[in-house]
């Protein structure tokens, strides 16, 4: 029964996707990965959701606090509530410079800004290596998911499966069909979350609590304050960089939907009381899941009849296919648009599809493989995506800063990320991100004042003179 | 009013009170559900931005 319906949902995403294409059969390559100026509020709110919250907050949230307690709930929830804020304020600014040059990624907007195809090159590779992670993430989580719906299958197959069904979103409509397929995953998402949390607050005192050696209890630490505070500034700013949250910020109609979307985002963030009462309900009443993560589910099996179980863990699934297939939006385009220039419109569209399918087999592979590397560099996630923030920034407001500024911020904040994390130097708790963004700023500062650009415009002004 | 003022309401004050809901409740104050009051608070600051948010987006300078 659990099976059943889970397969059923998920053929009812693949007909969304399908339907999601009506009227959209030929698009441009623009339109096809970043779905240009089509959504209004709603649909953009589910797609910024959609990209939000993915399989880790579904099951890594309440997995850290049934097996480390709460001691990372600070950060991990301030950044994503500052997000919020920070989108609310950044992503109109985000849309307008696309729109501005007509751009499809990152790397499209800092070489046109600054006609540089050095600092292209330098934007497209870094986003790349930090996007290739994201993917052994998602099957990480898949895998977990798919081993609890069927235990006698062979995992290979399970999330090779769910690798095609990804690979199918993106190829049936682009981000359009990341859009429509994450409006299933949100519903779902939100019910599966109201109805497990909600049954296991109701269940809170009908169950006499259980003394299990084996469940950790919470543990009361305190939060590191230093790390927490720069972790949530740093991350909170970073989320605006994320390459393909630049492709969801693309698809708004205008900047009024992007300013609605972010409005209503924070009440989506009411879940996080709910996953971690289900988490301390399962340390209460003996639930003992396989692994820390998986205890989500495990509450969920117990509680729930197995036709319900089985939305839930669809619902967990897609949460991971929406991320992989945004992320697949975003990687197509920075190889086929930015390191190799120069394809049609529909030779990008046509050279992506072989891209995703390697991201996608690539991301498989890792996962299956235990992912060690991929889980390395996925800590440097933040740390480097951060980096491309000053030069936004001068973009829109300093017309006086120079290309060599922009490239040699990003090669030292990267440089200096690296070697502190590699060489694991003490810095006192400070995220390490913030640093590699002082140094970034300060070389862009300093290049500036040696070198300034005579003949530059930033893009406030290039808004206000009307393009 | 100060030109300033959505950038505080929409960015500082938010990030204030998620600092407030870490420093400024004590560690030994009951739990709820499992659930610290600490975190309470914390998770209280998700509806309270999207009403400063709103306030911003309503009262605000245009996108």
């Amino acid at each position: 029964m659990t099976l059943a319906v889970f397969l059923a949902i998920m053929a009812l995403s693949l007909g969304i996707a399908l339907w999601s294409r009506r009227g959209h059969g030929q698009q441009g390559a623009r339109a096809f990965f970043t779905a240009s100026g089509q959504f209004g509020a709603v649909l953009f709110f589910f797609l910024s959701v959609g990209e939000t919250y993915s399989i880790a907050s579904m099951l890594g949230f309440p997995g850290g606090v049934y097996a480390g307690g709460d001691a990372f709930v600070l950060w991990f929830f301030g950044y994503i509530l500052l997000a919020c804020c920070c989108l609310f304020f950044l992503g109109p600014w985000i849309w307008r410079a696309g729109r501005l040059y007509g751009s499809a990624t990152i790397p499209d907007f800092f070489r046109d800004h600054w006609n540089s195809r050095a600092l292209e090159l330098l934007v497209a590779v870094t986003s790349i290596i930090l996007l290739l992670p994201i993917g052994t993430m998602q099957f990480t989580g898949l895998r977990l998911v798919l081993g609890g719906l069927a235990p006698e299958a062979r995992p290979l197959l399970l999330t090779g499966a769910a690798g095609l069904l990804c690979f199918a979103y993106v190829v049936i409509a682009g981000l359009r069909a990341s859009a429509f397929v994450a409006v299933l995953k949100d519903v779902l998402m939100m019910g599966s979350i109201l109805l497990v949390g909600g049954l296991a607050i109701a269940d809170w005192q009908a169950v006499p609590t259980v003394a299990q050696a084996a469940a950790p209890a919470v543990a009361a630490t305190p939060p590191d304050m230093v790390f927490a505070i720069s972790t949530i500034l740093l991350q909170a700013v970073g989320f605006t960089m994320i390459p393909q949250n630049w492709a969801f910020l693309f698809s708004a109609r205008d900047p009024q939907a992007i300013r609605r979307a972010q409005v209503a985002a924070p009440l989506y963030m009411l879940m996080f009381p709910l996953l971690m009462a289900t988490a301390t309900y399962a340390q209460g009443h003996g639930i003992v899941p396989a692994q820390p993560d998986y205890v989500f589910l495990a509450v969920a099996e117990v509680l729930l009849h197995p036709a319900a179980t089985g939305m839930v863990m669809a619902a967990v699934a897609l949460s991971g296919l929406v991320i992989l297939s945004s992320v697949c939006l975003a990687i197509g385009p920075l190889v086929t648009r930015n390191l190799a220039p120069g394809l049609s419109s529909a030779g990008q569209q046509r050279w992506s599809r072989w891209v995703v399918a390697a991201f996608l087999l690539l991301s498989l592979l890792s996962a299956e493989g235990g992912g060690t590397l991929m889980a390395r560099l996925n800590n440097l996630f933040y740390f480097g995506v951060v980096q491309t923030l000053p030069g936004f920034i001068a973009a829109l407001l300093l017309p006086r800063v120079p290309v060599a500024a922009v490239i040699g911020g990003i090669v030292v904040g990267d440089g200096v990320v690296l070697a502190l994390w590699l060489g694991e130097v003490p810095v006192g708790g400070l995220n390490l991100g913030v640093i590699g963004l002082a140094a970034n700023i300060a070389v862009l500062a300093g290049v500036t004042l040696l070198r300034p650009r005579v003949d530059g415009r930033s893009v406030v002004a290039a808004m206000k003179a009307g393009g | 009013m100060m030109r300033g003022w959505p950038v505080l309401m929409g960015l500082v004050l938010p990030l204030a009170l998620i600092l407030a809901s870490a420093l400024l409740v004590p560690d030994d104050a009951p739990r709820l559900l499992g659930i610290s009051l600490a975190n309470w608070c914390l998770f209280a600051c998700a509806p309270i931005t999207a009403v400063l948010l709103a306030v911003c987006h309503r009262r605000g300078p245009p996108a």
